[in-house]
């Protein structure tokens, strides 16, 4: 197999004291090859923005120990200093926030901040670079984008300066786009659009493209494969149709029969929503073992040890000492040819 | 018209109401301290008898009730007529003018010192926040803000002026006067350095903690983090996208501690022997001139309103949000 664009190994971030850390990821490992779609999904506070984030070290200011190994294209990347760093950030791995109202500086107009950006990496001057600026509101399908360049933010709706945010991260033409939650801001019909766009600019540009979020529906619609976390680990990795078709672990099946089912007929009775009981632990009372056990009905006394990652194919793989198999899984029949 | 001269027109007749109410209040607290410019001259004279100063009472028409007196003044002010000094046998109006300069110079060139070192200094400390800079910094910025100006002043006289021989300690410039244009500038810069530097101190420190305070928050909002995520270095950073967000709080306290930065200016003139309008007034108190007094407060009142409203305009012109409506 060729080297993945991204290949991370054994990510760990902690916060806090050294003695007592909090750890916010733990032993992450994830691949994303060019022109795929990886979606990271989970609760808010499992460690999805924190991954974002260690990723391109952007944990700035947070005191955040980072370790365990980042190789962009097959080089190290977690060892560059941070001048080296600044180079990958924006030209190589282009970062895409959750909340368009504040991602902006409200006293620059978009132009100088896409100038900003586009200079940031090409020798280009200023009309050549604003000429670039223009073609990229264009890219992001921003009407008028001549005017719009001298706009400042606060003249921008919510979606379309998520657009300009979209822009933005475009500028360096990077190989690898994280998204961290890019849609949790907006409201549902922009939702939309945004994630076409996204879809859409990815094929064109063939990018890798990692994608947080908590939304499952985002997730089906978009990804190529699902990573789940719980708690700073992975618990679960599939294909996507896979995931939803064969949950493996206990939390993913929690999630996916948690999703609000829409209800054709009004009259019918009201079907309740599935919930998974508990709550997540803190981070600074993470269990021994298995974070999920407490809330798992399949827990047992082997639970209190922490379940390794069992791979069940070159795609699939869970965390989960008593993994629902295909087999058993109450919506399948027995083992379908394929999926 | 356009928004912005409707909107400083509203502004300026705003100033009517507010500079009546200053003349009354003022007004009301000048006749209520002991003793009128009669009792003073008198008092200076040493030799004074009641008939003598029944006799400038009249002359100086002092003698009719206040709210008489009052109505007068109001009504020369009307006549755009502050009225006449008798203690310095001149008009109040061309006195003031003669003062207004020196004051405003003294005034402007500590705002420039305080700004210029005081956002400086805080940017760098925020930058290199918990560090020992950043220690060194907020302490001597502490410092700053406890001293009291008239202190400050005197302890630069003593260092610079008396032991070190630098700077002059008094007046503003050499008397007689430089000639050519240069020298004539280096000369009076000399004079300017001790008292701009004392009545800045204060402010610098303010500005220090602000400017600090000010880019730690913006530091750690959501557009800082996307700036770093385009991949532009800490400088471009700080200077662009923080920096430059701090400041608007910062203007904000510039246009508040200008009426502050007036009286301070009093008590540096009057420890520099300044000859700016703040020694005026000083003078104009222990001689109970209340004409003078009142067209200095008028006046110092009227200066700081204005100064508002051009920090109001930047204010607009700093920040896109914010549109001049009339």
């Amino acid at each position: 197999m060729s080297t993945p664009l991204l290949d991370v190994r054994h990510l760990r971030v902690e916060f806090g004291s050294p003695k007592a850390p909090l750890i916010a990821v733990n032993d992450l490992s994830l691949q994303v090859n060019a022109g795929e779609t990886l979606a990271i999904v989970g609760e808010s506070g499992c460690g999805k923005s924190v991954t974002a984030l260690a990723l391109t070290r952007l944990l700035h200011g947070s005191q955040a120990r980072i370790s365990g190994s980042v190789k962009y294209r097959g080089e190290e990347i977690s060892t560059l200093d941070e001048r080296q760093m600044r180079g990958i950030r924006g030209r190589h791995i282009g970062m895409i926030f959750q909340d368009p109202m504040s991602a902006l500086n409200p006293v620059m107009s978009v132009g100088d901040q896409l100038i900003e950006a586009i200079q940031a990496h090409d020798k280009l001057s200023r009309v050549q670079a604003r000429a670039r600026a223009q073609e990229l509101l264009e890219k992001v399908r921003i009407p008028e984008p001549q005017k719009r360049l001298d706009d400042y933010p606060h003249r921008f709706s919510g979606g379309m300066r998520q657009r300009v945010v979209i822009a933005l991260a475009l500028a360096g033409r990077p190989s690898l786009l994280i998204a961290d939650e890019p849609t949790t801001a907006l409201d549902v019909t922009i939702q939309a659009q945004i994630l076409g766009l996204l879809a859409t600019l990815q094929k064109e540009m063939g990018m890798g493209l990692i994608l947080i979020t908590h939304d499952l529906g985002v997730v089906a619609e978009t990804a190529d494969r699902v990573m789940v976390m719980y708690a700073g680990r992975k618990v679960e990795e599939q294909p996507v149709h896979g995931l939803f078709a064969a949950p493996r672990h206990p939390y993913t099946q929690g999630l996916i029969a948690a999703r609000p089912a829409l209800q054709i007929n009004p009259t019918a009775r009201r079907v309740r929503l599935r919930e998974i009981p508990g709550m997540v632990p803190m981070l600074s009372q993470l269990p021994e073992g298995c974070a999920f056990a407490a809330r798992c009905e399949r827990a047992s006394d082997a639970c209190h040890q922490q379940p390794d990652a069992v791979r069940i194919d070159t795609l699939t793989s869970v965390a989960c000492h008593h993994p629902w198999q295909a087999i058993d899984h109450p919506l399948l029949q027995p083992q379908r040819a394929h999926a | 018209m356009p928004a912005l001269a409707k909107y400083m027109l509203r502004r300026l007749a705003q100033l009517l109401p507010v500079a009546l109410i200053i003349v009354l209040c003022s007004y009301m607290l000048l006749r209520m301290a002991p003793g009128d410019m009669v009792d003073v001259m008198a008092g200076e004279s040493g030799s004074a008898t009641p008939e003598y100063m029944a006799q400038l009472r009249e002359q100086f028409d002092l003698n009719a009730p206040g709210y008489v007196l009052f109505g007068r003044y109001l009504n020369n002010l009307a006549h755009l007529d502050l009225g006449y000094s008798f203690r310095n046998n001149m008009q109040v109006a061309e006195l003031i003018a003669q003062r207004v300069p020196a004051t405003l110079t003294l005034m402007l060139v500590a705002v420039v010192i305080a700004a210029v070192l005081g956002i400086s200094l805080g940017a760098v400390s925020a930058r290199y926040r918990g560090r020992w800079l950043d220690e060194v910094i907020s302490t001597l910025s502490t410092i700053g803000f406890a001293t009291p100006v008239f202190w400050v002043g005197l302890l630069l006289i003593v260092v610079f002026s008396i032991n070190l021989r630098w700077l002059p300690s008094a007046g503003m410039q050499t008397i007689g006067g430089v000639d050519g244009f240069w020298p004539s500038l280096l000369d009076r810069l000399r004079y300017m350095a001790l008292p701009a530097l004392s009545l800045s101190f204060f402010y610098l420190s303010i500005y220090v903690r602000m400017t600090r305070s000010a880019m730690l928050e913006v530091y750690g909002l959501d557009y800082v983090r996307t700036a770093r995520a385009k991949g532009i270095s800490e400088l471009c950073i700080a200077v662009r996208h923080v920096l430059r967000n701090a400041l608007l709080p910062l203007v904000t306290i510039t246009g508040l501690q200008l009426g502050s930065l007036m009286g301070g200016s009093i008590v540096v003139e009057t420890v520099f022997s300044w000859p700016g309008l703040g020694r005026l007034a000083f003078d104009a108190v222990f001689q109970r001139d209340i004409n003078l007094l009142l067209g200095i407060f008028l006046c110092s009142s009227f200066l700081v309103i204005l100064m508002n409203l051009l920090v109001d305009l930047l204010y607009a012109m700093l920040d896109p949000r914010i549109e001049i409506r009339s």
